[in-house]
């Protein structure tokens, strides 16, 4: 029995579909175009090629896993971010195409060609700091993660994006042994769920992804009480901050960053108009001098 | 054809003029659209100075044939030059003649299937192959911005972006209808279908060409109803936009949500432009009937006949028996170029009656 390309996205969005899956198209083709070896263009262009045995057996047991409810980034190993593409696994956050909302506002706010050092915390696949490493060839980066799991999908996602000579990685507890007045930015996606809402999401998330990434405490704003005024003692004056929030987080995140002497905070909302990043600047007047 | 003097005359004249002003500009923005004048005057002003020297050359040489005994010694000479000069001629009419300013822009490629089915879905399909292939052996990038399948294996809508030197020239007579006739490979008796598919190409408008306000537009994604963000994990990134005052729905759904939205921003402005486009060249149209380039989308222009492995453009009546290659893309060219000739000669007799 023989499969071609496109009765193969065909056979595979069918099978998705009846286990549930909700956008069984899409990730059939993404399962499709690496268990056959193949580009999306590949299979438009070349649709009549022919699956060999054992890229069948790969795409059923994608299909197989998918519908088990495991993530496509998870089975693919990999995920689309801004304009790069990142290595993942189960041990770190899959980005979110709503993160890509960070990575814009910090683009605006840094020319291209200037020179200034980047602070990411809870850096898991080196998704914002990479992706603004990539676009920003003067900048320099740090990323801190608890998870030394996750710090080694960023060192491999660092080396195969040329950025290892500018990004450090480093294990660590938040800021915890970093100096005052160090970073011109420092951005952050800490986990924001409350706790007792993880187990109402999807298997995706829920059974899949690390708790670490996710779990914001009691009312999902443990990190952020921890970070606003470390982020502001780290922060040189002057600079810029931008977090990732939940889409009820906007007012608390906010009260706690001025709380912490921020300047200029700001909530910006995602593509869906959702809130989703806080903005706020570290006082230029509280110079050490 | 003859040129006027007097019009090539105009054409040194300014050539003269633009390029003493662009040494006493100071003005950064006039030096900008003077260089770019420049630019543009200079291949015409140098050509009509050949022509003016080669024709000065072959006053010459008349002189000398009406000598007995040089007559022989300038045949051969006063032979190549009368070879060479119409062709010359007719190379400057056509830079002289009203041009398509969008002849060189990057363009973007929709495919639908058509009436006809699975049938129409599979030759959509087939279509957008023999493009993807042309585009190689052009050296243009070809990036798919969305791709919807049919349901037996065809595809109901490719839209991609063609990025290339010249791309919107080549391909902008693509437009249109395009039928095929086959036996479709699910048809257990053998008959012979007759589908369709509507191809369109559109030239990817400069920014400062379309200018959109933010506030027209509406964003939506397939996030919007959940919260969002940490709490869900799906593939899904599309965008879609909506053009408020227009009507016009965009979508991208490749690769991440920042780059569908960049893309179907493009696309948008695509379609935007081609609406003005398409206003302009219903006005200009009183004024001149084109064969090749009427524009209209809804005209069938060509047919794919499988049995009898011939294609036919309607438009220049033209019959090719080589389908096989023409779908391979590499012999596209061999209806290109007869469409691109055709809207040369329409253009020159337009010019040409400008003249008189």
């Amino acid at each position: 029995m023989t499969l071609t390309l496109v009765k193969a996205w065909t056979a595979a969005k069918d099978r998705l579909k009846d286990a549930g899956i909700d956008q069984p198209s899409i990730d059939a083709r993404l399962m499709l175009e690496v268990a056959a070896g193949v580009t999306r263009t590949e299979i438009v262009t070349d649709p009549y090629r022919e699956l060999s045995a054992e890229q069948i057996a790969t795409l059923n047991d994608y299909l197989e896993r998918r519908a088990r409810r495991e993530p496509v980034s998870h089975i693919i190993g990999r995920k689309g971010f801004w304009k790069i593409l990142l290595q993942v696994n189960k041990n770190v956050l899959t980005p979110r195409p709503e993160t890509e909302v960070i990575v814009d506002e910090v683009l605006k706010a840094f020319p291209e060609h200037m020179a200034f050092s980047m602070l990411d915390l809870g850096v898991g696949s080196g998704t914002i700091l990479l992706a603004v490493l990539a676009e920003r060839p003067a900048a320099k980066g740090l990323g801190i993660d608890a998870s030394s799991e996750a710090l080694a999908v960023a060192r491999e996602n660092a080396a195969n994006l040329d950025l290892n000579t500018r990004a450090a990685l480093l294990h660590g507890d938040w800021t915890t042994g970093l100096g005052s007045d160090s970073f011109d930015l420092v951005v952050s996606n800490p986990p924001y769920i409350p706790t007792e809402v993880i187990d109402t999401l999807e298997p995706e998330v829920r059974i899949h992804e690390p708790r670490l990434a996710l779990d914001g405490g009691p009312d999902g704003l443990a990190a952020y009480r921890e970070l606003a005024p470390e982020i502001l003692r780290v922060l040189k004056p002057g600079g810029l901050f931008a977090v990732e929030i939940g889409y009820d987080q906007s007012q608390a995140v906010e009260a706690l960053f001025r709380a912490a002497g921020a300047t200029e905070v700001r909530t910006v909302k995602d593509l869906s108009t959702h809130d989703r990043v806080v903005l706020g600047v570290k006082n230029p007047l509280e110079s050490p001098a | 054809m003859r040129l006027p003097q007097a019009r090539l005359d105009q054409v040194l004249d300014r050539f003269r003029e633009v390029e003493a002003r662009m040494g006493a500009a100071t003005d950064g923005a006039e030096i900008v659209k003077l260089s770019k004048e420049h630019a543009e005057l200079r291949p015409v002003a140098e050509a009509v100075e050949r022509l003016a020297k080669l024709s000065a050359e072959r006053a010459e040489l008349d002189v000398m044939a009406s000598d007995p005994e040089m007559a022989e010694m300038v045949r051969d000479e006063i032979q190549a030059l009368d070879e060479k000069l119409p062709v010359m001629e007719r190379e400057l009419a056509l830079m002289l003649a009203p041009k398509d300013k969008d002849e060189n822009a990057s363009a973007i490629l929709e495919v639908r299937a058509g009436t006809g089915g699975d049938e129409a879905a599979l030759f959509a399909g087939d279509l957008f192959r023999m493009y993807q292939r042309y585009a190689q052996t052009q050296g243009w990038r070809v990036e798919i911005d969305s791709i919807s399948e049919g349901e037996m294996g065809g595809f109901k809508e490719i839209v991609a972006s063609i990025t290339g030197d010249g791309v919107f020239g080549r391909l902008k007579f693509e437009s249109g209808v395009h039928r095929v006739q086959r036996v479709p490979a699910t048809e257990a008796q053998g008959r012979i279908h007759t589908s369709a598919a509507t191809v369109a190409v559109l030239p990817e408008a400069e920014d400062v060409e379309i200018e959109i306000k933010e506030s027209d537009l509406r964003i939506d994604t397939y996030r919007s109803s959940g919260a969002g963000g940490q709490h869900v994990n799906k593939t899904d990134s599309a965008v879609r936009i909506t053009h408020l005052p227009t009507g016009v729905v965009v979508t991208s759904s490749e690769k991440s949500q920042h780059q569908n939205r960049a893309r179907a921003m493009k696309n948008l402005k695509a379609r935007l432009y081609d609406m003005q486009r398409e206003a302009l060249d219903s006005a200009r149209s009183e004024a001149r009937k084109s064969q090749v380039g009427s524009g209209d989308r809804s005209e069938r222009i060509r047919t794919y006949n499988f049995p009898q492995g011939r294609v036919t453009d309607h438009r220049i009546n033209l019959t090719l028996y080589n389908l096989a290659r023409i779908m391979e893309g590499d012999a596209l060219d061999d209806v290109i170029n007869p469409l691109i000739a055709e809207d040369q000669a329409e253009r020159l007799a337009s010019l040409e009656e400008s003249f008189s």
